[in-house]
Order: structure tokens, then C-alpha cells, then sequence
């Protein structure tokens, strides 16, 4: 811990028995974005807290705490409240590209580089493909505001008057 | 009849002033009000807007609506604005030969020269020559990394790779030997094989040097003269970039293309001109300037202008009730673009800047059907309703209750479509003009010179300052003013240029640098507002001279812009004259002009 503590790195902490595997899909998205980590195995303690403690305890205020038996990781922030993790990896996500997208985020944290949010973004060079993103979110009304949704059937009644008024 | 109201139609809002008739006659104004515009001004529509504007102002005095004794309506001058924009190079890649882009980290770094090769094939390889392996998605990077080690301790020599997903610093930082690798290629299966070619990345912080200068890509390639011309392209495409790949195939070939724009024909009192839209923007308006005074303008069907011109006139039809035929257009604004482009036969989504000029018409006629509106509204809210005045006179007559104002005075009024301006000479003549080229023209610079291809979000980038979050809990104004947040930011912001709309801040989603957004959001402006501010106050002028103007007021939404006002004095103080927003009545800054005005001129006619 002391010497983590020293180097500018971001901190892993895992409970034991440590996931090899999967924090090393993690360590892929750090380096690929040239960022360093350390691991140390810690005993069993709640996620959100081990995950806060890593982030408290890291030099660059970030930190992934990770889970084998639960299935979990969880990236952290040191300026964050300790029940909101910045992100959280459920059983469902605990793969390689949803953990390697989560190491990529906390370089991108640590670089002040936006993050990202699908894995296909890390192909994506142009504006338009992120801008589709966007599209989507507008294209689902679900996701409307009572706002929104008002504006949206005023222009609706505007369009019928309009129409009704030519026709006239 | 103690109260009357002065009502204003306007394309965007719909502005109010009520006024109280004292016993000697006076009309003090003791309420205003404005709403948003219903329907396209001079539609019956608009109906709804007043009523709801008049109420507005009534509410605070207590008054019912019955109890105002009459409502003076603008003649409202119909001007109609669009714009479109007419592309006029591109750069065209016939047979895959370039990739240039920024992947945010590639591998190693320096110049390699090779062949094109699948890694697949590498262990089946001459080895007397250099190789440029490409390593597609398909491939684990621990996989590539093994065999590409394997390779070079076989004495094959790899001199650089080309990998389809974001591993360029994984396989690099696996290799015994250092080697430039471009990552992040989206189209792998589109690079050739067995054909030479460059793979440069430069140092973090910098850009490619060789491959974004034509004698070193024809150094590189041993090119002819002819094929050095031909590359030209490809090399100011990949200038600016960290990372490059040039790809030499023989029948390859990058062309920067002129597309035909179209022409448009200038017909002036005294004569015609026929112009080409590709001569670019500055040749247009000079013959724009020769032409005049313009009685018409055409442009070449099929065309983009010539189907926005089409559009402008068809609406102006339905809305005044006059055949198409009857309709011209009488005055356009052009401006130079450069425009990104996705580069057509591109490998990895690549963009190059593409020459375009954006056009803005705009068609002017004589009456809106406003009395069919007055009686209208007449009937609805039984308040007997006349239309009372010219809105250009209205307005300056308004705007001269700005206090420190007197004549001869201009007004500026810059909405969305047209840029209008009115002066007033000493002895009380008043003199109007419509020109193309306002708001809209800005936004569709923006969203263009951007790539944004989302009008909505341009607009917004032309209303509101700019910001970096750079942290969760806080962001960098464009100012350099920090500004906290005691709750954390949305993660999808982090990082990155925000709007700061009404609605909180909205992303950018553009690569571009936040500085770079603000030099293209105010030349947009510049170009536009400031361009047409003296082109109109020129036409208005006494003897078409600025400097013989004393007093400019700026009235309308756009003299609330948080930068235009500032632009447009510092361009008009080297003509000796005071600019400023106006303040009408000395307490509604730049709004209710009109609707100040029809209040006074009934009044002065009451009097007399």
C-alpha cells in the first residue's frame, strides 16, 4: 500500500480468490490508452466501498474495485460520494469488452479524455457515427420530457391547421 | 377610450404594447408583453399568438380584453429568407490508397516502407523484403503480437502494421522490435495486399511530416512529376493528422474533383450577368455589386440553390396568394465555406475539407393579406382592429425613444432570415431595405463547417457560449472562468466541448478543439451579420454613405446575441458612428420597437 500510494497509478482492488483473468482485460483498456495500475488483494468488503478505497488511495484519485465471486467490478472516483461509482459492471457485463472498456474510462478519467459508452464507439472516427447515437436516444419517446412531448403535439396541431387551412 | 395596444408580428415573436390615454391626450405606455410567433407571419394563425400576447399585457393592469378601445396592427413587409449550400470540390478515391486519420493512440512511432501484407501469409513471406502487415479485427492482439515477434526473430523484416481494431499500443508494447502501427481501420478488408506502402505516426502532440508533403511521398514512391500532381490531395488530406498510411496501387488514383454547381444569372436594371456558383462567394457579390439595383435573381433548376430558390418562391405564393411566376427573388448573400467530407473510398472514415459556397435568398413583396388577419381578429376578441402603420416606419419611430438618439438614425434589425435596415434623415424621410442573409445562414455555416448535420444543435452553438467539463465537478467556460458544481457531472459530458443552452449543457460530438468551434462560430457571424449590417447600412445612407450616418440602433432578438452587437460596432466605429442596442423607451433594450411605435404614430394622428 505504501508504495501505491507513491506512483501516479490507477489502483485496482480485488477481493480474494483475485479474478486473473478479467482484471487483466481491465489492465488491457489502461494500457491501450497508456495508463499505469496496480492490483492488490484486499479481504471481503463491500464493492462501492473497496472500489472508493482504491480511488482514495491512488494518486491519479482513481480507482476499480473488482469482484470474482460476485461477478462485479466498479470504477470510482475520488471526489465521488462513496455510494456512486462512476460505473458498474453487473454479472451480465462481466466480459472482455464491457471490462476493457471500463479500464479505457478510467485512463480517460484520469486523461480528461471523453469516455466511452459502447464498445463499437472505439471504432468509430468520424462525428456521425457518435451523432447516431444521439439520434436514437431523440427517436424514442419513451425518453421525452412532459416538455417535449407537449412541443411535440403542439407541432403535431400546427401541421393538421396548416394543412386543413390550404386545403380551404 | 382609455387604453389601446400596438401589436407587432414578427417572423419569431409577437410583441405588444398597451397604452393608457391620459385626459390631455397623452398616451402613456403601461404594459408590454411578447410571446412566440403562431404560424408563418400574415397567416390567420397568427391569431393565437396575439391574443395570447394581448393577454399577457393585460393581466398585470387588470383590464379585460373588451375594455381596450382599438388595436393597431404593423404592415408587415413579407420578406422570406433560406439558405442552401452548393459543394464544389471533393476528394474522391478511386481504388483504396490512403488512410489518414487520428486514432487516439496509435502504436510506436517513426516512417516504414513496405509491401502489404495479411499477417496470415507473413510466415509464407520472401524474406529479402520489408513488410507492412495488416492485421485485421478478427485477430487477438496477443495472437498478432506472438507471430509478428516470431516473424522478426526469423529474420522476416516487418516494418510497420495496419490493424483494424483500437490495439495499436497493446501489440506494440508486445513486440521485441519497435515498429509504427496504425490502429482504428475501420474498412481492413478494403486495404490491398501486395502493393507498396508508407505507414508514418508521429510523437504524441505532433503530426505526420513526410506523408502530408507531396516531394516526400513521391521520395517514398519514386513518383513521376505527373504522379506527384495526382497525390496532392492525398497529402493535404492527411496534414493535421498523428498517424497516416499511403498505399500505392497502380491503377490507384485520388482526385480532388470539381463538382458543377450550377449558375446563377444577376438581372439588374442596367444589365445581366450569367455567374458560376464554383467561382466562390467573392466574385458572386462583386457582380452582386455591379448588377445593382437588382430585379431579379434566377438560379439553375436542378441545382441545390436552384431548388432552394424554388422553395422560397413557392412559399411566398401560398402565402400571399400570387402565382409563383409572380414571385422573384431580389437579393442573395453568398459566403466561402470549407466543408469536412467523408472522403469517398475511404478506409477508415476519413475527412477532407471540401470548397463549398453557402446561399442565401431571400424574396420581398409588396402586401401581406393583413386586413383578412385584422378582421380576424376583430371577430374574435371584439375590439375593433386596423392596420396602422409600415413596420420599417413603426420600428425606427420606435427606436427613437431609445434615450441619447436622434436623427438621421439607423436601426439594424437581424432575424432569421433577412437582414433589415431603416434610416430616418433629419427631415423625418425614412428609407428601407431587406437583405439576403441572417440567423439561419449562421446556423447552416455552423452545422456545416462542423459535420455536425444537426441544425438544432447548431443553432444552439450560434446562441450560447461554450465549455470544457473537465472534471465531473467542473467546467472551463470559453472565457477561462471556472465554474463548480457541487453535484457530479454527467459522465457523458466529461471530457468534452459542451453548449451551454437554456436546457443545461449539450455535448458537442465533434473532435474539434473548443477554441476552433468558437473561431467557426464567429466568422460564421462575422461573415454573415457584419457583411450584411453594412451592406445594408450602405444602401440606406445618405448618399449610400455610412459615415453620414450618426446614430445606429440595434433592435430585434439577435441584438440580445451575446457577441454580435460587439462585432458589428467595432466594424462601424472606424465610420464614425455610434452603435449600440437600442433601449426603447429606456427600459426594453432592444425589444417591442413596433409595437412602440404604432402607439405613438396613433396617437400623433389622434392629435392632429
Amino acid at each position: 500500500m505504501a508504495g501505491s500510494e507513491a506512483k501516479p497509478v490507477v489502483r485496482i482492488l480485488t477481493t480474494m480468490p483475485s479474478p486473473e483473468k478479467e482484471i487483466g482485460y481491465i489492465l488491457w483498456g489502461l494500457e491501450e490508452e497508456e495508463i499505469p495500475a496496480e492490483i492488490e488483494e484486499v479481504e471481503e468488503k463491500p464493492l462501492k466501498i473497496l472500489a472508493k478505497q482504491a480511488a482514495d488511495g491512488s494518486k491519479l484519485n482513481v480507482g476499480i474495485g473488482i469482484s470474482g465471486t460476485d461477478q462485479m467490478a466498479l470504477l470510482h472516483h475520488r471526489d465521488l460520494p462513496a455510494d456512486k461509482p462512476l460505473f458498474s459492471m453487473t454479472a451480465d457485463e462481466f466480459n472482455m469488452t464491457q471490462l476493457r472498456m471500463l479500464g479505457a474510462n478510467a485512463a480517460r478519467l484520469v486523461k480528461g479524455n471523453p469516455l466511452l459508452f459502447h464498445s463499437e464507439q472505439a471504432y468509430s472516427s468520424g462525428p456521425k457515427d457518435s451523432m447516431q447515437l444521439q439520434q436514437n436516444a431523440l427517436n424514442d419517446p419513451a425518453q421525452l420530457s412532459q416538455n417535449q412531448l407537449g412541443e411535440l403535439l403542439t407541432l403535431v396541431v400546427i401541421e393538421l391547421l396548416t394543412h386543413i387551412e390550404r386545403q380551404a | 377610450m382609455p387604453y389601446i395596444a400596438g401589436v407587432d408580428i414578427g417572423n419569431n415573436s409577437t410583441e405588444v404594447a398597451v397604452a393608457e390615454f391620459t385626459r390631455s391626450g397623452e398616451a402613456r405606455i403601461v404594459s408590454s408583453s411578447i410571446v412566440k410567433t403562431v404560424g408563418i407571419k400574415g397567416t390567420v394563425r397568427n391569431v393565437l399568438g396575439v391574443i395570447d400576447a394581448l393577454d399577457r399585457a393585460l393581466s398585470p393592469l387588470g383590464i379585460p380584453r373588451k375594455d381596450l378601445g382599438i388595436v393597431l396592427l404593423n404592415e408587415a413587409t413579407p420578406v422570406i429568407g433560406d439558405v442552401a449550400m452548393e459543394t464544389i470540390t471533393e476528394t474522391v478515391i478511386t481504388e483504396s490508397a490512403m488512410i489518414g486519420h487520428n486514432p487516439s493512440t496509435p502504436g510506436g512511432m517513426g516512417l516504414a516502407l513496405g509491401t502489404t501484407i495479411m499477417l496470415e501469409d507473413v510466415a509464407a513471406a520472401s524474406p529479402d523484403k520489408q513488410w507492412i502487415v495488416v492485421i485485421p479485427g478478427s485477430t487477438e492482439f496477443r495472437v498478432a503480437a506472438e507471430q509478428l515477434n516470431r516473424a522478426m526473430s526469423a529474420k522476416f523484416q516487418i516494418a510497420g502494421a495496419i490493424v483494424q481494431k483500437d490495439d495499436g499500443v497493446l501489440i506494440h508494447n508486445r513486440l521485441h522490435h519497435s515498429i509504427p502501427i496504425v490502429d482504428e481501420v475501420v474498412h481492413i478488408d478494403r486495404v490491398p495486399v501486395g502493393m507498396p506502402a508508407a505507414v508514418e505516426v508521429a510523437a504524441v502532440g505532433k503530426t505526420v511530416e513526410k506523408l502530408s508533403n507531396p516531394y516526400d511521398i513521391a521520395t517514398l514512391f519514386e513518383l513521376t512529376p505527373e504522379e506527384t500532381r495526382n497525390i496532392v490531395p492525398i497529402a493535404r488530406a492527411l496534414t493535421g493528422t498523428r498517424s497516416a498510411v499511403v498505399i500505392k496501387t497502380p491503377r490507384g488514383d485520388i482526385q480532388e474533383r470539381r463538382i458543377p454547381a450550377g449558375k446563377i444569372k444577376l438581372i439588374g436594371r442596367h444589365q445581366k450577368v450569367d455567374i458560376q456558383i464554383d467561382e466562390g462567394a467573392e466574385s458572386i457579390m462583386e457582380q452582386v455589386v455591379k448588377v445593382s439595383p437588382l430585379l431579379e435573381i434566377q438560379a439553375e433548376p436542378g441545382t441545390n440553390v436552384g431548388g432552394m430558390f424554388e422553395t422560397v418562391r413557392q412559399v411566398m405564393a401560398d402565402l400571399t396568394d400570387q402565382p409563383v411566376s409572380a414571385i422573384r427573388v431580389q437579393d442573395i448573400l453568398a459566403v466561402d465555406t470549407l466543408v469536412p467530407q467523408r472522403v469517398r473510398g475511404s478506409l477508415a472514415g476519413e475527412y477532407s475539407l471540401g470548397n463549398a459556397v453557402g446561399l442565401a435568398a431571400m424574396v420581398e413583396t409588396q402586401k401581406l393579406p393583413m386586413q383578412r388577419l385584422a378582421r380576424k381578429l376583430e371577430e374574435e376578441i371584439m375590439v375593433p382592429t386596423i392596420v396602422a402603420g409600415v413596420e420599417a416606419e413603426m420600428a425606427i419611430r420606435g427606436a427613437l425613444t431609445t434615450p441619447g438618439t436622434k436623427p438621421p438614425m439607423a436601426i439594424l434589425d437581424l432575424g432569421g432570415g433577412s437582414t433589415d435596415a431603416s434610416l430616418i434623415t433629419e427631415s423625418g424621410e425614412i428609407k428601407s431595405v431587406h437583405l439576403a442573409g441572417a440567423g439561419e445562414m449562421v446556423t447552416l455555416l455552423i452545422d456545416k463547417e462542423l459535420g455536425l448535420d444537426d441544425l438544432e444543435l447548431a443553432e444552439n452553438i450560434k446562441l450560447f457560449p461554450l465549455a470544457k467539463v473537465e472534471t465531473l465537478f467542473h467546467m472551463r467556460h470559453e472565457n477561462g472562468s471556472v465554474q463548480f458544481f457541487h453535484e457530479p457531472l454527467d459522465p457523458r459530458l466529461f471530457g468534452r466541448v459542451v453548449v451551454i443552452s437554456e436546457n443545461g449543457p449539450i455535448p458537442v460530438e465533434t473532435r474539434e478543439p473548443l477554441a476552433k468551434i468558437v473561431e467557426i462560430r464567429q466568422k460564421a457571424k462575422k461573415k454573415v451579420f457584419v457583411h450584411n449590417s453594412l451592406r445594408a447600412l450602405e444602401r440606406v445612407g445618405p448618399a449610400n454613405n455610412i459615415r453620414l450616418i450618426s446614430f445606429v440602433a440595434l433592435v430585434g432578438g439577435s441584438a440580445l446575441d451575446f457577441e454580435i452587437p460587439r462585432m458589428i460596432s467595432d466594424s462601424l466605429i472606424e465610420y464614425g458612428v455610434v452603435t449600440g442596442r437600442a433601449n426603447i423607451r429606456g427600459t426594453e433594450g432592444p425589444r417591442n420597437a413596433v409595437a412602440t411605435g404604432l402607439v405613438l404614430a396613433y396617437e400623433e394622428k389622434q392629435r392632429n
